[in-house]
């Protein structure tokens, strides 16, 4: 099984299951993870210093928006995604052409998702 | 001068002439150039008006024929009455009739003197008529060449005639009378009767076609009539082409050629021959006389009698001969087998023959007795009985042709030869002799004689042609008739090849005889005394020779040159000596000679004249041979003496001189001959005038008799007379009327009894004047009255009045006589005394009537009984405007401009006529002339008048025109009161002044909800009445009754009725007392007025305004202009003005100005009549704050449904609008929620597949997670995701675990968690309990469980601590790696919470320690932070 070049990968996400599934799913691909942040603050504080190569947010975290912490990514030209159980709709102007991944989501789709945001980067073959 | 007419037309007709009369002369043309002479049976006593009636049908002069009157052409002569009618010498000559009445035939005397005068130019026409006059007269007609016309007999009203015309075959033409004129024209205009001239062959061509007739006849019909005469048949031929208007007879061959029909016709007509019963009378007595009487009288009886009469036509002369003989007979006492046979050779003839039908005019000469002995009478003809016809034997012969019948004793042919040429006359002639036995007797007609065969015929009466048979039977006579006859087709056929035919088979004997005298006989001639020769036998060549010229029978000419002299010496010799001589002679044969021997041999005969002379011829034995011959030459020379040269010498002079006589004398014989045909002609004239003599003759006989019957009847008829005298004499003294007959002159010629009491007159005085006479009476006029009635020819009246007082009407008249001749005066007086004191009466009575109906005012009409107006008065004129004379006379329905044409008006005055019953008062109405319209009464009655006979009626007239508009007006105004009364919504009704109710409206009796009782129901019709506050209200109290009493209008006095339904019906009452013209009170009225509907109306209003003020609504009405009207509280509450802030203000004052434009669409819709549903909008407070409403919008309506506004309302919709926002959170929540709970699952289900060892295990650990976690939702739920109590929480996590009551303990306050928390620390339990059952405490039966939570610090800084302490289990030590329970716990529960989680495996158990901040006053509210946020 190919995968790609582990990265740091912030997971912004306040149901404590949900996120610890998806630290479970990344780490299984082989990244590494950062957080995961289940409140709107620690993960400002985290996407602002720490190293991220993407992240995977929630779009409502514990009743905040999670649009600050993308404000942040942006400036810092990291990819990323939504998880949300809203969908689409849940995204307000200015955020409505960003990925959502749909909860429950597959662990491909996560995987695909990454690797668009990774197109032609050096791979991991873990089976080596 | 008038011409001579073309031609004669007789007309006879009887019963029904008239009308084909006048048929007949419709179509003919005055300018035919014809003469008419119409012979009618009419009435001899009567005058005829025939010509009179004739002339209106032609313009040609018509007269009734007087004597000698001479025919002119375009005239018509009509017979008149009781005459013979003649026509000789082209004039008419009237006679008295020859016959008694009844049995006159004046047709036929007409018929027969037309065609014995004008011959073809004689047409004789047969119209309508009963009987058979006519057809007699018609055959002479056609026997003289002229036309005969018949009636159709379809066409006939009486068809007698006609028919009998026909079925003798009399008619050349069967036409309807308007069709005759044509033919007659055509007839006339033809060559035969213009010109009158025989057919003369003008070219070869024409005797060419002459003969072509003649032989088409012979080979058509077999009849040969090249032996008839020819002037004869071309006067039959040319007649026929005058019948069918043939011009040339070319194209009458062709006719003949085409038409088998003509064929028959043209024969008939060529063997024409006219007939009848005992024909010349004369002729027929003399045979009587000198035939029959001596043959009866030689005869005895039963002997035969053979009697033959050819050419018999209809059979007429065969039936009187066989009356004749029998008649003769009977007289005899003798009874002969008589046999008379009647022959013709033409079958139609024989027919009629054999019928022996004959027309009654045919024996019109017959004595009664033999017309009884041998006739029947059928219609009005007669047949022969069956035993005269038995007698005659009838057959078709013919006699040119076919052999004779033999050993008769008597052949009448008569008026047969007449037509044939010579040649045939005579070989007739010798057929009778041959025919006739010896001494049998020959009748011809009195124009022909027996001709040259006066040696086969003696002669017994020159005069009447009575001849005897002498002499032997001429064979040789008849041979050639008999051989020619047998060599023609019996039938008409066209092979003309001359046909052998055996001859009649002699007998044996006479074949032998024959065939040896054939054989050995000398040639021989039998000659009479005088050398005429009479028989040849042998071969007769040798020695006799037909000089040329004539052919002769004298033998002396005819024996070759030698044989005469000796030859004469000899028959001399034995003649005288009655000795058989024989000499010898030599005949001379150029310059050859031989000698015959003659014997003269004398031969006995029966004939008185005695004997005749066989001369037999033989060649001499000396002329066969040399010797003899020279033997003869010797004799001959012996017998030569010196002198017989000079003898012979002399002889051949002599002979010479004989030769030159004989000549002279042939050509004395020729002439003679000539003369002799001229002769036969001229007698042949004679006869036919003869023949019209003698019919002259019988014809005035019957003239005569006719006379004596007139006579007869002329007695008659003055015994008749004298009867009619008396009768008329004992009327005029009978009757009371003095009737006075005076002459020219007025002498007295008769008078009545009656008149002496006028005049003094007794019988003597008759042919006195009457001038003479004093008179009993004052009449001054008498005299000159008389002569003014003598002059004008007037009737005079007058009324005289007698000495003795009484009064008398005198008449005075012209006398006529029959002939309308005056002849005088007759005088009557009549008594009229009594009639004129009556007239006076009633003159009187009639001046007093018309002084009444003068004076009275009413226009009176006097009408006849045809309705015209006899009189009228007065006031008539003058109600009516018209002038006496413009009324008086006419009929009343044409008065002025007809007013009184009424049907009904008339039907009724002719009821008063018929029934006697009056009219009464009659309306009638009409436009009038110069009055207008008027309207009139009329009675009219029928005035009585005793036995007069033309009624009288009365009609008064009464203009009632005022009376009736008055009337009329009133009671239109009075209906329309009525009406109007009627038509009123309002309940009106009216009572007495004793307040009785007189009427009432059908609105009153539906108010009252009943009808009231007229004249008995008091005030109100109501049932029972309340004042409007309910309590009763009596009858005698209400409005009505107290208007009444105190004699006051009340005006809208309020009361209630109650009907009889109970219904209670609120009223106004108006009622009024009603005044005559001097104030008193007559009734009143009382007007009703129903106020239910406006007390409803009141109270719904009442209602609808509290609903509107109630209502939390906002309703506002407003005006099209968008002006408010109306605000209720709601509004107020709603929008914030009170109602006189904004009512009358725009409602643009409610719409923020971005909606004005709503304002304006919902303002069009509402105008337009639109109702507007749930419109939601906003609209603005007063303060200015803005308010969801829904708007309903309606149009108000005038009563006439035209939109005068609109009502409003609108409903705040604020709390429905958050609801809804609300709702749509929530959805999004519950997706969101359930999204994450899946998440949730699926992590749950991840980290048990991932941490099972074995499937079993990950199957048994997920559920039941699973349904830990549906638990604490359960929970959750049931808090409305508002958070859980945490008792519960721990309770419901651990009660799967508990198998008894006290494995758990459960120890801590009453702690609210959020939802999160809850659902993490149950499943943090549900993992702490599920290892407890695996592993710890409660794996054993003691081990259990304390819960145990409080609660310390407070507001922000309030913190909970939890704690799971096992005990009584096994001893546990530290898992070896962390499941998913220890996860659970110490990394989900400690982030969830944000607190710490410590577990410990102690000795006695597990223990896990949970610390986590819970700030205060998030138990309520926080809810709605809660639900968004999470």
């Amino acid at each position: 099984m190919t995968l790609q070049a582990a990265k740091r990968i912030l997971i912004v996400e306040d149901e404590i299951l949900v996120a610890l599934h998806l630290e479970d799913v990344l780490l299984e691909m082989g990244h590494h993870v950062v957080g995961p942040c289940s409140r709107i603050q620690s993960a400002i504080e985290v996407a602002r210093t720490e190293d991220i190569d993407f992240a995977v947010l929630d779009i409502n975290v514990a009743g905040t928006l999670s649009f600050s912490v993308v404000d942040i990514l942006r400036q810092r030209s990291i990819p990323f995604v939504f998880a949300s159980g809203y969908g689409n709709e849940g995204l307000t102007d200015g955020y409505r052409d960003e990925t959502v991944l749909h909860k429950p989501f597959e662990s491909r789709e996560l995987g695909r998702a990454i690797a668009r945001a990774f197109p032609a980067g050096p791979t991991v073959d873990l089976t080596s | 001068m008038a011409r001579q007419p073309s031609a004669i037309v007789g007309i006879g007709a009887s019963a029904g002439g008239i009308e084909a009369l006048g048929h007949f002369f419709d179509a003919m043309p005055a300018d035919s150039g014809c003469a008419f002479v119409v012979v009618l049976h009419l009435d001899p006593r009567r005058e005829s008006e025939m010509a009179h009636i004739l002339a209106s049908r032609t313009t040609m002069p018509v007269a009734q024929v007087g004597d000698g009157m001479p025919i002119a052409s375009d005239h018509v002569y009509v017979i008149a009455p009781d005459t013979e009618l003649k026509i000789r010498d082209g004039r008419l000559h009237v006679s008295q009739p020859s016959e008694a009445r009844g049995h006159r035939h004046p047709v036929d005397v007409l018929f027969r003197s037309l065609a014995a005068d004008r011959r073809e130019r004689a047409i004789a026409i047969v119209l309508s008529g009963t009987g058979s006059n006519g057809t007699e007269g018609l055959k002479e007609i056609r026997a003289e060449g002229g036309m005969s016309l018949v009636q159709t007999p379809e066409t006939a009203k009486f068809d007698g005639m006609p028919r009998s015309a026909i079925a003798a075959n009399m008619a050349d033409h069967v036409l309807a009378p308007e069709q005759m004129p044509e033919i007659v024209l055509a007839y006339t205009r033809h060559g035969y009767a213009a010109a009158s001239v025989e057919v003369e062959p003008a070219s070869p061509d024409g005797e060419a076609s002459f003969e072509q007739i003649l032989e088409l006849l012979r080979a058509r019909s077999g009849h040969d009539f090249g032996s008839y005469k020819q002037s004869t048949q071309r006067r039959r031929i040319h007649r026929r082409m005058g019948l069918r208007n043939i011009g040339t007879l070319d194209k009458y061959v062709d006719e003949l050629r085409g038409n088998p029909h003509e064929v028959q016709t043209l024969i008939s007509d060529l063997m024409i021959s006219v007939t009848g019963f005992f024909r010349d009378a004369e002729a027929w007595n003399a045979l009587a006389e000198l035939v029959v009487g001596p043959l009866v009288e030689e005869r005895g009886s039963g002997a035969s009698i053979r009697i033959w009469v050819p050419a018999c036509s209809t059979g007429e002369e065969a039936y009187s001969m066989a009356m004749l003989v029998m008649d003769q007979a009977e007289a005899a006492g003798k009874r002969f087998d008589l046999k008379v046979f009647a022959t013709d050779a033409q079958e139609d003839n024989l027919r009629r023959a054999r019928d022996g039908l004959y027309p009654a005019a045919a024996m019109a000469n017959f004595p009664p007795e033999r017309l009884s002995r041998f006739f029947e009478k059928l219609d009005s003809s007669f047949q022969v009985n069956k035993e005269l016809r038995d007698t005659v034997v009838i057959a078709q012969q013919n006699l040119l042709r076919d052999p004779p019948f033999s050993r008769l004793d008597i052949i009448s042919c008569r008026n047969c030869l007449i037509y044939l040429q010579p040649e045939a006359q005579q070989r007739i002639v010798a057929l009778c002799h041959f025919g006739l036995r010896q001494g049998g007797r020959l009748f011809l007609g009195n124009a022909e004689t027996v001709g040259r065969h006066d040696d086969l015929f003696e002669t017994v009466s020159k005069k009447w042609r009575i001849y005897r048979r002498v002499g032997p039977t001429r064979h040789d006579l008849i041979d050639y008739p008999s051989a020619h006859g047998l060599a023609e087709p019996r039938a008409a056929t066209d092979d003309l090849s001359p046909q052998l035919v055996e001859p009649i088979a002699a007998s044996v004997a006479e074949t032998a005889r024959r065939a040896l005298l054939e054989r050995y006989a000398p040639a021989s001639v039998l000659i009479d005394r005088k050398g005429r020769v009479l028989y040849f036998h042998g071969t007769t060549r040798d020695y006799l020779e037909q000089p040329p010229g004539e052919p002769t029978r004298d033998l002396l000419t005819m024996v070759r040159d030698g044989l005469a002299l000796k030859l004469r010496g000899a028959i001399r010799e034995a003649s005288n000596g009655n000795v058989s001589v024989t000499v010898n002679a030599r005949i001379r044969q150029g310059r050859a000679s031989r000698t015959v021997a003659m014997t003269v041999m004398p031969v006995s005969s029966a004939s008185r004249d005695g004997g005749f002379l066989l001369v037999s011829f033989t060649p001499s034995p000396s002329a066969s041979g040399k010797p003899q011959a020279r033997a003869a030459a010797r004799e001959d020379l012996a017998e030569a003496s010196s002198g017989e040269q000079a003898l012979q010498d002399e002889l051949t002079s002599t002979r010479a001189e004989l030769r030159n006589t004989i000549e002279h004398l042939e050509t004395a014989n020729e002439e003679l001959k000539a003369s002799n045909e001229e002769a036969t002609s001229m007698n042949e004239e004679l006869q036919s005038t003869n023949e019209e003599l003698e019919t002259s003759k019988e014809e005035l006989q019957s003239f005569n008799e006719e006379l004596n019957t007139v006579n007869n009847q002329l007695q008659h008829k003055i015994g008749e007379l004298e009867r009619a005298t008396n009768d008329l004499s004992n009327l005029l003294s009978g009757s009371e009327t003095a009737t006075l007959f005076l002459d020219a002159k007025f002498r007295i010629e008769w008078f009545a009894p009656a008149t002496r009491e006028l005049f003094d007159l007794v019988t003597s005085d008759i042919g006195r004047p009457i001038a003479h006479f004093a008179r009993k009476f004052a009449d001054e006029n008498l005299l000159s009255d008389a002569e003014t009635v003598l002059k004008k020819l007037t009737t005079i009246e007058t009324e005289v009045r007698s000495d003795a007082g009484r009064w008398y009407l005198r008449r005075m008249l012209p006398y006529r006589t029959r002939d309308n001749h005056i002849a005088g005066i007759v005088i009557t007086f009549s008594d009229i005394t009594a009639r004129k004191r009556a007239s006076d009466a009633a003159d009187e009575a009639r001046v007093f009537a018309e002084a009444i109906v003068e004076t009275i005012r009413q226009p009176l009409l006097v009408l006849t009984g045809d309705l015209r107006v006899k009189s009228a008065n007065q006031a008539f004129f003058d109600q009516f405007h018209v002038r006496p004379q413009e009324t008086t006379g006419r009929l009343v329905h044409e008065l002025g401009s007809g007013e009184w044409d009424i049907p009904k008006l008339r039907m009724l005055l002719d009821e008063v006529l018929s029934k006697g019953q009056p009219v009464i008062d009659f309306e009638v109405e009409h436009e009038f002339r110069d009055l207008g319209r008027r309207c009139m009464l009329v009675n009219a009655r029928k005035l009585v008048r005793d036995g007069e006979r033309d009624e009288l009626l009365l009609l008064a007239i009464e203009d009632v025109t005022e009376r009736k508009e008055g009337e009329i007006a009133i009671r239109l105004s009075e209906q329309r009161l009525t009406d109007l009364i009627d038509a009123l919504p309002g309940a009106v009704y009216t009572t007495d002044a004793a307040g009785l109710i007189t009427s009432y409206n059908p609105a009153a009796a539906e108010l009252w909800g009943r009808d009231p009782e007229l004249g008995s129901d008091e005030w109100c019709g109501s049932w029972r009445m309340y004042w409007p506050d309910g309590t009763p209200l009596p009858h005698d109290e209400c409005p009505m009754a107290i208007a009444l009493k105190e004699n006051r209008p009340i005006r809208g006095a309020e009361a209630v009725a109650e009907r009889s339904d109970g219904v209670r019906v609120p009223f106004l009452a108006y009622p009024t007392p009603l005044h005559n013209a001097w104030g008193g009170v007559i009734g009143a009225v009382n007007m009703l007025v129903d106020i239910t509907e406006r007390k409803r109306a009141e109270a719904l209003a009442e209602r609808l305004a509290a609903i509107v003020e109630s209502s939390d609504d906002a309703i506002i009405s407003k005006n099209l202009d968008g002006v408010i009207m109306s605000w209720n509280i709601g509004a107020t509450r709603l929008f914030g003005y009170a109602p006189d802030e904004i009512v009358g203000q725009s409602i643009m004052m409610l719409i923020p100005p971005d909606r004005h434009d709503e304002e304006v669409d919902i303002l069009s819709r509402v105008s337009r009549g639109e109702h507007i549903e749930h419109y939601e909008t906003i609209r603005q407070r007063k303060d200015g704050s803005q308010v969801w409403v829904s708007l309903t919008v309606s149009p108000l309506k005038d009563a006439r449904g035209k939109v005068f506004g609109a009502s409003k309302i609108a409903r705040d919709m604020t709390e429905r609008r958050r609801a809804d926002e609300h709702r749509q959170v929530l959805m999004g929540e519950l997706n969101h929620r359930v999204k994450n709970t899946l998440a949730v699952i699926q992590s749950i289900a991840s980290r048990t597949l991932s941490h099972a060892s074995t499937i079993e295990e990950a199957r048994d650990a997920f559920g039941s997670r699973l349904i830990n976690l549906a638990k604490a939702h359960d929970i959750l739920t049931r808090e409305s995701w508002m958070g859980a109590n945490l008792a519960e929480i721990v309770a419901d996590t651990v009660k799967p675990h508990a198998s008894s009551q006290d494995r758990f303990r459960i120890e801590g306050p009453d702690v609210h968690l959020a939802p999160s928390a809850a659902l993490a620390i149950a499943m943090a339990l549900h993992e702490l309990a599920t290892n407890a059952a695996k592993y710890g405490a409660l794996s054993t039966e003691k081990g259990h469980a304390t819960i145990g939570w409080e609660v310390s610090g407070a507001h922000v800084d309030r913190r909970l601590a939890l704690h799971w302490t096992e005990s009584g289990g096994p001893k546990v030590a530290p898992p070896t790696r962390a499941g998913f329970g220890s996860l659970m716990i110490q990394r989900v529960l400690a982030a969830e919470l944000g607190g710490e989680v410590n577990v410990t495996y102690e000795s006695s158990g597990v223990v896990c320690t949970i610390s986590a901040p819970i700030p205060a006053g998030r138990d309520g509210s926080e809810r709605r932070n809660d639900l968004a946020g999470s």
